[in-house]
């Protein structure tokens, strides 16, 4: 039955009168057609979904180097490091605490400390999206690396001013970044990814968080914590206090 | 499966040779990848969700109290 069904066919789409008029035939041939469509449309939905959900993986081998290549982000670094002393002063003793922003901050840290991972991330997300939207002037600065030229740069802040001022998206990402840290998350969990994202036609940033079983978290801006499922965003680069990813370079 | 073989190790052996002439390339590839992600700026702005993360009862108290300390109100929570 086989052997004369792949004789007249060419395809399982093949056309009922290519066939014979075998009754056998054209039982096997009905039941095969509708499979057929099926095994397609589930191939077709499945490439697509990939192609639109590329899920962010932290082994990704995207490595570019050390944080310190990135001036700009170090910069941020050796400010945040230099600040920590007021953080860690008035975490200590509440008295120590000397504006209103530590106080709450420390209120914060110290109520996540009993909290389950989960809840932390949502109290996290919460609280530094609760934060002023103020967008960045790029400012123009002598490159670091060229060493010659003038370009636009975004500038990053470290914790405590953003506390102070408010920030964008990349501001909000550095921020959970550092409160997570001060909570203990390991910083090869945490990275400050960078993305286009295609919805809004723009270079945004997010907190990615990887979980024990190797799955990614977005902690965003806009209220919502996406497990596991990314859509629409073309990945960038990625910082954490020790390295820099480079994942657009992975596309050749 | 001489042919093979033969084919195995010349492809290796182009591997060694190109190894030296990689890590110089590669350098200058790390410095240009560097400043073309200098220049990104991140500037997009996502509208907040209709429905963002739900919190239980216990984590709007804690963000209750923080957004209290920091506009200066006294509260009863004591640390």
């Amino acid at each position: 039955m086989i052997k004369r069904v792949q004789r007249h066919s060419k395809s399982p789409f093949a056309r009922k009168s290519e066939l014979s008029d075998d009754k056998t035939m054209n039982g096997s041939y009905q039941r095969c057609r509708p499979t057929a469509y099926f095994i397609w449309a589930s191939l077709t939905l499945l490439l697509c979904s990939q192609a639109f959900a590329e899920q962010y993986r932290f082994d990704r081998p995207a490595y570019l180097g050390n944080a310190e290549l990135l001036p700009n982000w170090a910069e941020t670094l050796a400010r945040h490091r230099s600040q920590k002393l007021q953080i860690d002063t008035c975490l200590v003793d509440e008295k120590l605490c000397d504006s209103r922003g530590l106080k709450s901050l420390r209120h914060i840290l110290l109520r996540a400390a009993d909290l389950e991972p989960e809840r932390q991330f949502s109290l996290i997300n919460r609280y530094v999206n609760k934060r002023h939207f103020r967008r960045d002037r790029a400012h123009r600065q002598l490159s670091a690396i060229s060493e010659r030229e003038e370009v636009f740069r975004s500038k990053w802040i470290t914790l405590l001013e953003f506390l102070r001022r408010g920030g964008d998206c990349e501001d909000y990402a550095t921020a959970k970044y550092f409160l997570l840290r001060e909570l203990g998350f390991p910083v090869h969990d945490l990275r400050v990814l960078v993305s286009y994202d295609r919805k809004v036609r723009g270079y945004h940033a997010v907190l990615a968080v990887r979980q024990p079983d190797d799955s990614v978290w977005f902690l965003e801006s806009n209220g919502s914590i996406i497990r596991g499922k990314h859509r629409g965003y073309h990945y960038i680069f990625a910082v954490n206090e020790e390295s820099v990813w480079d994942h657009d370079a992975e596309k050749g | 499966m001489r042919k093979l073989i033969w084919v195995t190790l010349v492809l290796f052996a182009g591997t060694a040779f190109a190894n030296e002439q990689a890590v110089q390339g590669q350098s200058l590839k790390v410095k240009e990848r560097l400043q073309v992600i200098e220049l990104i700026n991140i500037a997009a702005e996502k509208e907040q969700v209709a429905n963002p993360e739900p919190l239980d009862a216990e984590l709007l108290a804690i963000l209750e109290e923080a957004e209290a300390l920091e506009e200066g109100q006294p509260t009863e929570q004591a640390e």
